[in-house]
C-alpha cells in the first residue's frame, strides 16, 4: 500500500472536503487539487479502503465519488467529497469554534446569540436553495439551479425580522429567547441594516471556506454564490439526523405516514402468507 | 412628434429566429464540450450580436422568451414543459432542457429520431463509405444523445415519491435500455468493421484526399469508438441502479420541506421548548452546517504559515550582507586528531608508544599524556591513530619525520565502554626521514 498516496488524498480531504478532477467552467482548480484526483485515480481496492477507515477515523466523513454523468461535473471528469456520516459521533478535532468566531460582530457576543443567528442564516439559505426552487432534498443533481445573491438573502432576513418586529415578539427577552437575541444583537441592543449586511457577509464567508458554496460569477456586480455538490449530497444524507428536529410537525407527519404505510404493507403481506 | 416605436424591430424579420437557433447550438456545443451546466449567455450575446446588427440585450430577449414556458392544450390534456431553454432566478444564465433538444435533434434533419440506437447504425454506413466527417458528427451527435440520456435518468432517480419513480420506471425505463443495447452492439460491429479490408480501402482513400495516414484515421475511429462504449457503460450503469432503487425503495425520500414554516416556528420559540438549547443546535448544525475546517489548524503543509509568521523587516537603512567564513566540517576522528595532535607528538617524541599505552592515555593524570576523547562515539575508535597513521598528517608538520611501526605479542584490549580489542601489540615510533 502507497500510504504516501493515501496520505495526500487524506490530507487534501481533510482541508478542503473535495476533489475535481478537471476544473468546473466558473473556477480554476486548487493548489494541489489536480495531484490529489490523480492520486485518488491510482488508488487500489484495499487502498481505498483504507482511506476510507482513515478518514471516518478521524473525522467521521464517508467519502462519495462522482463522475460526468453527474450534471456540473466536467465531461470525462470526476469528483470526490467528504460528507459527515450519519452515524458517526462527533470527534474531538472537529469543532464549529471557527464558525462561531467568524460569525459573531463583537468578541463579547454571547455563544447563544451567535448560533441562533447561523442557524436562522443556515436554514434560510435552505429556504432558497430547496424551497424557492420547489426542489427536494433528494433532488442532488439539480444543486447546479440552486444560486443566490447576498442581496437576495438580507431581504429575507430583514423581511423576516421586521414581521417579528411588527408582532412585538421580540419585546419580551424571556418569553422569546431566539426572536430577543435576533432583534437586539447589535451595538445598542438594537440588530441595523449595517448588522444585517455584516452578519450575511460573514455567513457567506464562512460557507465558502467549508466548500458548501461556490463563487459562481457574478450579476450586476454582486458576486453570485451556488450550492456545491458537498453542500447537497451532505444536507441530502443528514436531514434525518438533524434538521428534522426544527422542521414544523406536518412535514414530519407525512414523514411518519410515508414510513408506516409501507411498512403496514409489508406486514399484512406476511400475514396473507 | 411621434415617439419611435418600442416594438423590437427583429420580429418584423426571420433575425430572431435566427439568433434563436445559433443560440440553441452555441448551448448544445456547450454541453459537448464541457459539463451540463448553467452557461452564462452574456460573452455570446455581446459577439454575436454585431454578426446579426442587434443590441446585446435583443439576444438576451431572445434568450428569456425561449426560456418562457407556454402551455399547450390539446384535447385530453396540457403540458407547460414548452420552453427550449431553462433559466437560473439571476443573472443570464442558460441550459438547453429537453424541449431544445428534440428540437435541434429535429432542426438538424432528423425527424426520425427515434434513439440513440438507430442513430448509430449511421456509424458503420459512413465507415463503409469511408466518410469520417459524417462519423464524427455523427459520433458526437451519439454521444450528446447518450449523456442527456444520463441527465434525464438521474433527475427520474431522484425522485422522492415511490409512486411517482414506478410510473417514470415504467413510462420511460425502455428507451434507456433501448439505448444502450443497441448502441453497444453497434459500436461492437463498427469495431469490426475496422478490420475489415474493404472498409480499411474505402478510409484509405479517404485519407489520401485529406493528406493524412490511414493508421491515424483508424486510430481516431477506433477512439471514437471506445469514447462511446465508455459512455454507454455509464448508461449501463445507471440504468442498473435506477432499476435497483425502483425495486429497493421502501419509502419516499426527503421531498420538499417547508423551510419558511421551519423558520417562523424557529423565530418564535418560547423559552421553554427544547429546542433553543444553544448545544442541541449546535450539534445539529455541525452535521449538516460546516463542520469546521481541521484543515486551518493541523495540515502540517500550512502549519508553516501558523508556527513561523514571515515578520517583514522594518525599512531601515540597507544591511551590509555579511559573509560568513564557513568551517568545513571535520569527521570525527578527524577532529580527536586535531584536538589532540600536541599530545600525541609529545607522547611520540618522548619515545616509542604501544597501542596499550595510547588507549589507556585518557586515564592518566599527567595534562601532558592525557587525550580527550569526548567527540569520539566509541573509545575503539582511537585506535585508528595506528591503523590509518595518515590521519596524523605528519608530513604537514614534520617534513623530516616519519613513524615507524613494530609488531608485537598477541594482546587483548578490555576497553571501558564494553568494547573487546584483540590483535598483536603494536609499537609506534618517530624516526628520521632516510632521503
Amino acid at each position: 500500500m502507497d500510504f504516501e498516496r493515501i496520505g495526500q488524498v487524506q490530507s487534501f480531504l481533510l482541508r478542503h472536503r473535495a476533489i475535481y478532477s478537471k476544473a468546473p467552467s466558473y473556477r480554476r482548480l486548487l493548489d494541489g487539487e489536480a495531484e490529489a484526483a490523480e492520486a485518488m485515480r491510482l488508488l487500489r481496492e484495499e487502498e481505498h479502503e483504507a482511506l476510507a477507515s482513515l478518514l471516518r477515523g478521524a473525522a467521521g466523513y464517508d467519502i462519495h465519488e462522482f463522475r460526468d454523468d453527474m450534471q456540473g461535473i466536467p465531461q470525462g471528469g470526476y469528483a470526490w467529497v467528504a460528507v459527515t456520516a450519519a452515524t458517526a459521533p462527533p470527534t474531538p478535532v472537529l469543532s464549529m469554534d471557527k464558525a462561531w468566531e467568524g460569525l459573531a460582530i463583537h468578541s463579547q457576543e454571547p455563544r447563544a446569540v451567535t448560533i441562533y443567528w447561523f442557524t436562522f442564516l443556515w436554514l434560510l439559505l435552505l429556504r432558497l436553495f430547496y424551497e424557492r426552487e420547489g426542489r427536494a432534498l433528494s433532488q442532488v443533481s439539480q444543486y447546479v439551479q440552486a444560486v443566490v445573491v447576498r442581496t437576495e438573502l438580507e431581504e429575507r432576513v430583514t423581511e423576516k425580522l421586521e414581521a417579528l418586529r411588527q408582532d412585538g415578539v421580540g419585546t419580551d427577552d424571556d418569553a422569546y429567547p431566539v426572536a430577543a437575541a435576533l432583534l437586539h444583537a447589535g451595538r445598542d441592543r438594537n440588530t441595523t441594516q449595517t448588522d444585517i449586511r455584516n452578519r450575511v457577509s460573514r455567513f457567506l464567508d464562512i460557507l465558502t471556506k467549508a466548500r458548501l458554496i461556490e463563487r459562481y460569477g457574478e450579476d450586476e456586480g454582486e458576486a453570485r454564490w451556488r450550492q456545491s455538490l458537498l453542500c447537497a449530497v451532505q444536507v441530502s444524507e443528514l436531514f434525518s439526523a438533524g434538521l428534522i428536529h426544527l422542521v414544523p410537525l406536518d412535514g414530519m407527519e407525512r414523514e411518519i405516514a410515508s414510513y408506516t404505510h409501507s411498512k403496514s404493507v409489508e406486514v399484512s403481506n406476511g400475514a396473507d402468507e | 412628434m411621434a415617439a419611435p416605436s418600442e416594438e423590437r424591430t427583429g420580429l418584423q424579420n426571420a433575425v430572431y429566429c435566427a439568433i434563436a437557433s445559433a443560440l440553441l447550438e452555441y448551448l448544445r456545443d456547450c454541453e459537448t464540450r464541457g459539463a451540463f451546466e448553467f452557461v452564462d449567455l452574456t460573452p455570446f450575446a455581446k459577439e454575436y450580436c454585431q454578426e446579426f446588427g442587434v443590441g446585446p440585450e435583443d439576444v438576451l430577449w431572445v434568450a428569456q422568451t425561449l426560456a418562457t414556458p407556454t402551455e399547450a392544450r390539446w384535447p385530453g390534456g396540457s403540458t407547460k414543459a414548452t420552453s427550449p431553454l431553462k433559466k437560473l432566478r439571476r443573472g443570464h444564465s442558460y441550459m438547453l432542457d429537453r424541449v431544445g433538444r428534440e428540437l435541434l435533434a429535429y432542426v438538424a434533419g432528423y425527424f426520425r429520431w427515434v434513439h440513440a440506437g438507430a442513430e448509430a447504425r449511421k456509424l458503420i454506413t459512413d465507415l463503409e463509405n469511408g466518410d469520417m466527417e459524417s462519423f464524427r458528427d455523427v459520433a458526437q451527435r451519439i454521444l450528446t444523445k447518450i449523456r442527456s440520456e444520463l441527465f434525464d435518468l438521474r433527475q427520474l432517480k431522484e425522485q422522492p415519491e415511490v409512486t411517482v419513480l414506478q410510473q417514470s420506471f415504467i413510462a420511460q425505463s425502455g428507451r434507456f435500455i433501448k439505448t444502450f443495447v443497441e448502441v453497444s452492439r453497434v459500436v461492437g460491429e463498427a469495431q469490426g468493421q475496422l478490420r475489415n479490408p474493404t472498409t480499411v480501402r474505402m478510409l484509405q482513400g479517404w485519407a489520401e484526399v485529406n493528406e493524412v495516414e490511414v493508421e491515424d484515421v483508424l486510430g481516431e475511429a477506433n477512439d471514437t469508438l471506445t469514447r462511446l462504449a465508455s459512455a454507454n457503460a455509464v448508461l449501463h450503469r445507471l440504468v442498473a441502479d435506477f432499476v435497483a432503487e425502483v425495486q429497493s425503495r421502501q419509502r419516499s425520500l426527503v421531498g420538499v420541506i417547508g423551510f419558511d414554516k421551519a423558520i417562523d416556528r424557529f423565530l418564535r420559540l418560547r423559552s421553554a421548548a427544547p429546542e433553543i438549547d444553544p448545544g442541541f443546535l449546535e450539534e445539529i448544525m455541525d452535521k449538516t452546517g460546516p463542520v469546521s475546517f481541521p484543515g486551518l489548524e493541523f495540515n502540517p503543509l500550512e502549519l508553516r504559515n501558523i508556527v513561523a509568521k514571515r515578520v517583514r523587516s522594518e525599512p531601515t537603512v540597507r544591511q551590509r550582507i555579511r559573509r560568513e567564513k564557513i568551517e568545513p566540517k571535520l569527521d570525527r576522528v578527524d577532529a580527536f586528531v586535531a584536538r589532540n595532535r600536541e599530545v600525541i607528538l609529545r607522547m611520540l617524541e618522548a619515545g616509542p608508544v604501544s597501542l596499550s599505552q595510547f588507549l589507556a592515555a585518557d586515564e592518566t593524570d599527567d595534562p601532558d599524556q592525557a587525550l580527550n576523547n569526548y567527540d569520539l562515539d566509541l573509545l575503539i575508535e582511537m585506535a585508528t591513530v595506528f591503523f590509518s597513521p595518515y590521519v596524523l598528517r605528519l608530513d604537514d608538520q614534520m617534513k623530516t619525520k616519519c613513524l615507524r611501526f613494530q609488531v608485537g605479542e598477541e594482546t587483548v584490549w578490555t576497553l571501558k565502554d564494553g568494547w573487546t580489542l584483540r590483535g598483536p601489540e603494536l609499537l609506534m615510533e618517530l624516526a628520521e626521514r632516510n632521503v
